[in-house]
């Protein structure tokens, strides 16, 4: 009981303060979008490698809003499974409204080796429709990532989306799918304790450079704070909660110019831990 | 002596601890990064097949560090000139090496050294070198390989498009494919005799053609070593280095590099060539023999050359090697040089004293064009050169220098001094003069320029080790141009400084951080009156390497900053993921690299060193915005076969529609290159 009231006391300050920035990409559940060295849990389109560290079979959806415009949010849905050979995930992301939508689909492989490093590839199939042409286009990309355990305590992660950069040429334009290389790392403090860091580039776009930790008050329940920085500084702060086979998180960032994005997730195991 | 054994038995035990748990580096991916570390700076190309060729051939027959000399040590490209006298100091002093672990006990060799020399060394009795060689011997133990090589650009190049002529023909620019393609046959016994065939054609030289038929390049060398009072014998193609590489240096040369200390020129004498470098080498015979202490070697070369050639004289060597249009073959072979080298070298107690003599004689004058730049260079058909050279210890220095001569009295001089005035500290001084009017053929020594002549300069080197685990190096280069060059209309002045921090908590941990600064000056483009202005780079990296059984790898993140007069100050910025894994099950070593960059400004440009197939070396040049990845593919499918296999790519996102410029364009913002190597031994 003391659990559902102390989940619904942040659930309700959370959507009171929330915001984000767009892509069909979606966030991650980790602090400041800083996911690529983490391997604690996945997150779809994020770091493939990640996935390698799963152990348990999961489900997952998500929504992201931002700037509270509802034409402006990405829901996004996982499916991972685990395998002594290899981990396997299936997961979609859709974002945008009826006139204008981009659609992410992807098909992941991940895997362990020796508790040394995680190697994930994934295969994304990216579409697009626009009203004015009444037409999908789409394109096929791969994406790779790697984290390494250089100690106990420390772990380094690579992540490439979109390494090929492939665009989709429409009737009208040629639209960019963004192509990012991120590099970051992990800091298990203490054990409750995790220090985030990552860096990231759009080849067509800025630099973002992404901190924050995460402490683990308690067995159930996790606060996240941070920031990121691209062309302005962006605080962030968050929350998960384990409740059973549950898991749930909530972020938000605060935009100085455009305002709040905010981020829901829930994910359920589907065999024994 | 029984402290000795405790201390070896303690080592012993627990190095073989340790093995089972580090990572086994594969001889290439060793060579690879000790070539790295001395070319990563430069933005010229080095033959690296010669360099890996010669150190291969110490892993087939491993150097006995209890019957070595420091001339064999030299070799090892990886130990300053300190660290190879405290291991002669050492069996001089201690006896037989037991195991290969005690080299920790010596002085200035720490456990990064250790594993590099692990290959290339072992500990055996002394034998006698000068054994007796018998001819059916040679056949029945010695090694063949033979190597296939195959490359191809995926993206077709304008040179290779179909355009019409003036007589309304279509036809390329280029007369052959694309392909480059090369064979070559290599035998060895025991270091002791070798022989070899090279053949090579580059993308666009015709194979079979009207202009052209089968390969544009072929080479053999043989060399003989240690029969008798005979050292060395060599036929064919073969390369030539004494001193400091003032008169003669077709090797590898010295240079600044992340080695700080390794600055002297080594590893002299007479030696078979292998490569496909289409130029720097001799052809003819050349030999080495012992009268006691004192060492003479001479040699005749007789080759042609490419050159712009016009009116029977011409105005400078075509070095590219490439002869793929009808204007380039008109270039081919169209000079005839001739050369004539002596050396002799007296040994003392604690000295070495060189005399080197050279002279050239070409069919036709060389002129270069008129220019204030050029006025000093070398005109005429026939050059003589001559020096003196010496490498001496006293107390704890050891000196070294070369100091040299033309007929039209260029001098040029090369001076230093190496020394360790603590088990922690070593430092190298290094004073170079080379005059304007000294220009000659085969010197390669350490210099600024690539060109040996108008540069004097002050080079210090320093590596310290002050506590466990952590070593720094540091240099400081200041030269100066006493007279105009090559895109620099004035006299100028240069600083070069070097700071790098190498961290190894772990054994298969390491990192390291350098900082690199320059200064030089250049041509103004924007002024209608030639005038120079000062422009400075300055570089910080940080590099990681992480290795576990069968899994390694490598990142890298760099920013540099470039200041001028001229224009606004950028900043470029690089950084990429290696991963390579050897499987267990299958004979398959797998490398991938994914890297991205962010340069720009030109003068942003980053040369970063990148794996390749076997005898292959890549420091491709990055500017624009953009990413590169590779795969390289290593297996084996049995005891005498291997195949090598990488693909590469580049992709530009900076919105550019080609890649390239003339015959050599690529209208595609991607660049892709396979590669492909099949290694028979026999």
């Amino acid at each position: 009981m003391r659990k559902i009231l102390i989940f619904l006391i942040v659930v309700c300050f959370t959507f009171k303060i929330v915001g984000q920035t767009t892509e069909i990409v979606p966030f991650s559940t980790t602090i400041a979008n800083a996911s690529v060295a983490d391997s604690k849990s996945y997150t779809s389109f994020k770091n493939p490698a990640s996935l390698g560290s799963v152990s348990t079979s999961n489900v997952g959806i998500q929504y992201e809003n931002k700037y509270l415009l509802k034409e402006l949010s990405t829901k996004s849905m996982y499916f991972s499974s685990s395998t002594k050979l290899i981990n396997v995930a299936i997961c979609s992301s859709y974002y945008g409204y009826e006139l204008y939508n981009e659609l992410l689909c992807g098909i992941v492989l991940s895997r362990n080796f020796n508790n040394i490093f995680n190697l994930g590839i994934q295969y994304n199939y990216y579409s697009v429709y626009h009203a004015a042409s009444n037409k999908r286009y789409g394109s096929f990309f791969p994406q790779v990532g790697l984290q390494i355990k250089l100690s106990p305590e420390f772990q380094l992660g690579f992540s490439t989306f979109n390494p090929l950069q492939q665009t989709i040429n429409t009737v009208y334009i040629e639209k960019r799918i963004p192509s990012v290389f991120s590099l970051g790392c992990d800091w298990e403090i203490s054990e409750n304790f995790n220090l985030l860091f990552q860096t990231d580039k759009n080849i067509s776009g800025k630099y973002r450079v992404a901190g924050g930790f995460e402490y683990e008050i308690k067995d159930f329940m996790i606060v996240k704070t941070g920031a990121f920085h691209s062309d302005f500084l962006v605080p962030t702060i968050g929350f998960g909660f384990k409740i059973g086979k549950s898991t749930f998180h909530l972020n938000a960032d605060l935009h100085p110019k455009l305002g709040l994005c905010t981020l829901a997730n829930l994910s359920y195991c589907l065999t024994k831990k | 002596m029984l402290h000795k054994y405790l201390i070896i038995c303690i080592l012993c035990w627990g190095n073989f601890q340790l093995k089972a748990q580090n990572s086994v580096q594969s001889i290439d991916d060793i060579i690879n990064d000790i070539f790295e570390q001395y070319t990563a700076e430069s933005e010229e190309s080095i033959d690296y097949e010669s360099f890996y060729s010669d150190l291969v051939s110490l892993v087939e027959s491993p150097l006995n560090l209890n019957n070595t000399t420091k001339e064999e040590l030299e070799k090892l490209a990886f130990l300053n000139d300190i660290q190879i006298e405290n291991i002669l100091y050492y069996t001089y002093q201690h006896g037989q090496l037991n195991t290969i672990y005690e080299l920790q006990l010596i002085d200035g060799i720490d456990m990064t050294d250790i594993k590099r020399m692990l290959q290339f060394v072992n500990i055996g009795e002394k034998v006698d070198k000068n054994k007796p060689i018998y001819f059916k011997e040679i056949w029945k133990f010695g090694n063949s390989e033979v190597y296939y090589r195959l490359d191809k650009s995926i993206e077709q190049k304008k040179g290779y498009l179909k355009t019409p002529n003036s007589d309304g023909l279509s036809t390329t620019p280029y007369f052959g494919s694309s392909a480059y393609n090369s064979l070559k046959y290599n035998f060895n016994y025991k270091n002791a005799i070798r022989f070899g065939l090279t053949m090579e054609k580059d993308p666009g030289e015709a194979f079979w053609s009207n202009a052209h038929k089968g390969y544009d390049f072929y080479s053999f060398h043989f060399q003989a070593n240690n029969i008798g009072k005979l050292k060395n014998l060599v036929l064919g193609d073969y390369r030539a280095s004494f001193g400091q590489g003032l008169v003669f240096n077709s090797g590898f040369g010295s240079s600044k590099s992340s080695y700080v200390l390794n600055v002297v020129s080594r590893d002299n004498g007479l030696k078979k060539f292998s490569s496909t470098d289409e130029n720097n080498y001799f052809r003819g015979i050349g030999t080495t023999f012992n009268i006691g202490k004192t060492e003479v070697t001479g040699f005749y070369s007789t080759k042609t050359s490419d050159a712009d050639t016009a009116n029977n004289q011409f105005t400078s060597f075509y070095k590219t090697g490439l002869h793929r249009t009808l204007n380039e073959l008109s270039k081919k072979n169209s000079l005839h040089q001739q050369t004539i080298g002596l050396h002799t070298n007296w040994t003392f107690k604690m000295a070495r004293l060189g005399f080197t003599f050279a002279h050239t004689e070409l069919d036709k004058p060389i002129k270069p064009d008129l220019s204030a730049y050029n006025l000093f260079y070398f005109s005429g058909k026939q050059q003589t050169t001559a020096s003196l050279d010496y490498r001496a210890r006293i107390g704890i220095f050891n000196l070294f220098g070369e100091t040299a001569i033309t007929n039209n009295y260029g001098i040029a001089s090369i001076n230093g001094a190496l020394y360790s005035p603590t088990s922690k500290v070593s430092l190298v001084t290094l004073w170079r003069y080379y005059s304007p009017k000294y220009d000659t053929f085969y010197a390669n020594a350490f210099s600024e320029n690539t060109r040996i002549n108008n540069e004097k300069g002050i080079y210090i080197g320093t590596e310290i080790r002050p506590f466990s685990k952590w070593k720094f190096s540091s240099y400081i280069d200041s030269y100066h141009f006493p007279w105009l060059k090559y895109g620099v209309g004035a006299p100028t002045w240069g600083q070069d400084y070097l700071l790098q921090a190498e961290y190894s908590p772990k054994r298969n941990l390491q990192m390291n951080w350098r900082l690199k600064y320059e200064q030089k000056a250049k041509n103004s483009s924007e002024n209608t009156i030639p005038s120079t202005y000062n422009y400075a780079k300055a570089a910080i990296r940080y590099q990681l390497l992480f290795s576990y059984g069968n899994f390694s790898t490598k990142n890298l993140i760099e920013v540099n900053y470039s200041d001028s007069a001229h224009k606004t100050a950028k900043i470029g910025f690089t950084a990429y993921q290696d991963l390579n894994y050897s499987f267990k099950k299958i004979p398959l070593t797998a490398e991938f690299r994914y890297l991205f960059f962010d340069a720009s400004n030109y003068d942003n440009r980053f040369y970063l060193y990148e794996k390749d197939i076997l005898y292959a070396f890549s420091i491709p040049m990055f500017y624009g915005l953009g990413s590169r990845y590779y795969f390289n593919l290593k297996y084996n499918l049995n005891n005498h076969l291997s195949i090598w296999f990488k693909f590469a790519q580049t992709i530009y996102g900076d919105g550019r529609r080609t890649i390239g410029s003339g015959n050599d364009e690529i209208v595609s913002n991607r660049k892709s290159d396979l590669r492909f190597l099949l290694r028979y031994k026999f």
